[in-house]
């Protein structure tokens, strides 16, 4: 690699030699999942830099094609929002004497017959005196008269393509004084949504108190009193809810990647967040601070004196008279100047400003409690950070050189976050929240992380707590 | 080691196989060259995965003149040196005296051809070393870099190169030694 002469390569030659001649050869086998992260890291670049200028006409037609379908499909799924009230005043349903089978002129109103779906026959005719403009007529069999009349009618809705279903529950009354109870649920057809006006399949009244001898007063009074149908909220287009909700709420975070053993550390965010429902769902963006504690790793170079041995001095010698010499000594201490080097580790603080784009959907729904899920990407940019020094306190010591071997944190970050959305409401607009939640992150947090498989897919579990408030269109809340 | 044309045209081509093909056949040659420049086996994984990639990622730019290992090694070492540089380790000390080239010269130091060790042990001994006489050490021994070319990779003065060479010869030899009369003595115990 080198041209130039080493002077000095033959005073070391077997040493180098030594390392050189058994190094070069030497072969160490990667671990086995090594590939996959390369072949990952392949496409991953290969998707970076993909050209789409290369892709054919064919398929731009073809998608343009599969957009225009897609939007139309949308258009037809999404309602107008606006919404009808039914302009219908109440129904009434009344007994009407055998034989009488005109309008009910007299009172001003229009008359509608019904049709008899559960098959009494009888001579008599029944009449449905409306208010609205439609008159119809029908003749009724009442050979075997009976009272009858709605108890309750009910207009719900559908999650399937907005249908409207009409359930009437109505009870009849035998002559001979047997009561009998029958529920009918129907759906509301398109012309009738659209026209506002409908045909009520309910049983019909068959006329005259003086048919039920055998019923006391008090059940026909009952009876007679019942009517048809009264106060349907008919709505011509069934209401999608739309509104915002503001909400603001702390998360503790686990997040867990490894740099060399497997580490986690502790972040703290603070949330605020704005919320669009449309029906069942949602949109959501905000920002997010958030204050992240990670290890800062100082390596503390240091020279000081310290005792490498000791050796004996003689003080004084005594001959005694057997000629023994006794010599008195002392232990002397020998110091030298050693290099040390002590690892320090601190806890440095990164603050990070973070925006998501969540979409949820809403699971369930009761009266205070709602339960949604929502996913979506976040990016996240380092805005601040507070780096911890090292802790050096080493007497009779001369400090030579500190080496932060702290990795330096990434700047910016993309992560893609789920979370399960809990709702309590505490009033009408007003509720609490816990969010527990998953966030994958696509770089390591810290430079050094770049290709190690673990390192790679760090991730964080947290919990997020706190209040959401509705605004505009209210929901329908206790 | 020899590779394969259609493996070489294969990966300019951007072919998976290929380049797996070529990832099996030096994936163990250049784990241990990354090893020497890494703290621990994952940081040597890293280096070496982002070693192919770039492996990858430059291939059309070799020109078939040398040996594709070399080529292949150096992109490795560059990698190794630049993740270094990036980050901010400084491990280099800089010695306010300046070595005499006759400093370095350690009379003791055998000239003649020591006992085989086994690489592993050799290895170690290098991933023992500080930071600093490891990579000078490595860049001058093994990767044949001149104490001029160590000095400009990394910054540093020749002088330091120098110093961290000689420390690092040093701590190996009585690596060595130790080793040796390690083995000596479980020898005759033996």
């Amino acid at each position: 690699m080198s041209e130039e002469q080493k002077p000095q390569a033959d005073a070391h030659s077997g040493l180098d030699n030594l390392f050189r001649n058994t190094l070069d050869s030497h072969q160490i086998e990667p671990s086995r999942g090594l590939w996959k992260g390369i072949s990952r890291k392949l496409l991953r670049a290969e998707l970076r830099h993909f050209n789409f200028s290369n892709l054919p006409k064919a398929f731009w037609i073809g998608a343009a094609g599969a957009v225009l379908v897609g939007m139309v499909f949308l258009f037809n799924q999404i309602p107008d929002g606006k919404t009808t009230e039914n302009d219908y005043s109440p129904i009434i349903i009344k007994n009407i004497p055998k034989g009488n089978t005109t309008s009910g002129s007299s009172e001003n109103k229009s008359v509608r017959t019904i049709r008899n779906p559960l098959g009494f026959s009888g001579g008599s005719s029944a009449r449905v005196i409306q208010n609205g403009p439609s008159v119809r007529q029908t003749q009724i069999n009442a050979a075997s008269p009976s009272l009858a009349g709605n108890i309750s009618t009910r207009i719900t809705k559908t999650n399937k393509n907005h249908e409207v279903i009409l359930r009437s529950e109505t009870a009849s009354l035998s002559p001979s004084g047997t009561e009998k109870q029958f529920r009918e649920d129907r759906l509301l057809t398109s012309q009738e949504r659209s026209t506002n006006s409908y045909e009520l399949k309910y049983l019909p009244v068959l006329s005259g108190t003086n048919l039920f001898p055998s019923v006391d007063e008090d059940t026909l009074l009952r009876f007679t009193n019942l009517n048809g149908i009264t106060n349907i909220p008919l709505r011509t287009h069934v209401e999608i809810p739309q509104f915002f909700t503001f909400n603001m709420g702390i998360s503790p975070e686990l997040s867990m990647y490894r740099n060399g053993d497997q580490y986690s550390e502790t972040n703290y965010w603070l949330n605020a967040g704005m919320t669009y429902h449309v029906g069942k769902f949602s949109v959501q963006t905000g920002i997010g601070l958030g204050y992240v504690f990670d290890h800062a790793d100082y390596r503390v170079n240091y020279k000081s004196k310290d005792s490498i041995g000791y050796f004996t001095s003689i003080i004084s010698f005594t001959v005694t008279p057997g000629n023994i010499i006794v010599y008195t000594t002392k232990d002397i201490p020998v110091y030298d100047s050693l290099q040390h080097a002590a690892d320090d580790r601190a806890i440095s603080r990164y603050t990070y400003l973070r925006i998501p784009l969540m979409i949820g959907y809403e699971l369930f729904e009761s009266n205070r409690f709602s339960l949604g899920i929502k996913a979506g990407p976040a990016i996240s940019f380092l805005i601040g950070s507070k780096e911890a020094l090292p802790f050096i306190d080493y007497p009779n010591a001369r400090l030579i050189r500190v080496d932060n071997n702290s990795l330096s944190r990434v700047k910016m970050n993309w992560e893609i976050e789920a979370a399960l959305d809990l709702e309590y409401r505490l009033v009408k607009d007003f509720s609490i929240y816990a969010e527990p939640s998953y966030k994958h992150y696509f770089k390591p947090f810290e430079t050094q992380e770049t290709t190690s498989s673990k390192a790679r897919d760090p991730y964080s579990v947290g919990i997020e707590i706190g209040a959401r408030y509705n605004f505009g269109q209210k929901k329908n809340k206790p | 080691m020899i590779v394969d044309e259609t493996i070489l045209e294969g990966c300019i081509a951007g072919k998976r196989e290929a380049q797996y093909e070529l990832y099996r056949k030096f994936a163990s040659s250049m784990l241990a060259v990354c090893f020497r420049y890494a703290r621990n086996r994952d940081e040597a994984e890293d280096l070496l995965q982002e070693g192919f990639l770039k492996v990858f990622q430059k291939i059309s730019s070799f020109r078939r003149e040398g040996s594709f290992e070399g080529w292949m090694k150096r992109i490795m070492i560059n990698n190794a040196l630049n993740e270094i540089k990036k980050n901010r380790r400084s491990p280099f000390l800089e010695d306010i005296d300046v070595i005499n080239e006759t400093q370095i010269i350690d009379p003791d130091e055998s000239a003649g051809n020591p006992d085989p060790v086994p690489a592993d042990v050799l290895l170690e001994m290098i991933r023992s070393l500080p930071e600093g006489y490891r990579i000078v050490f490595t860049l001058y021994v093994m990767e044949d870099f001149s104490h001029k070319e160590i000095a400009s990779e990394l910054s540093i003065s020749e002088n330091t190169s120098k110093t961290q060479l000689l420390k690092a010869r040093r701590a190996l030899k009585n690596k060595l030694n130790e080793y040796y009369s390690i083995k000596k003595h479980n020898f005759i115990n033996e």
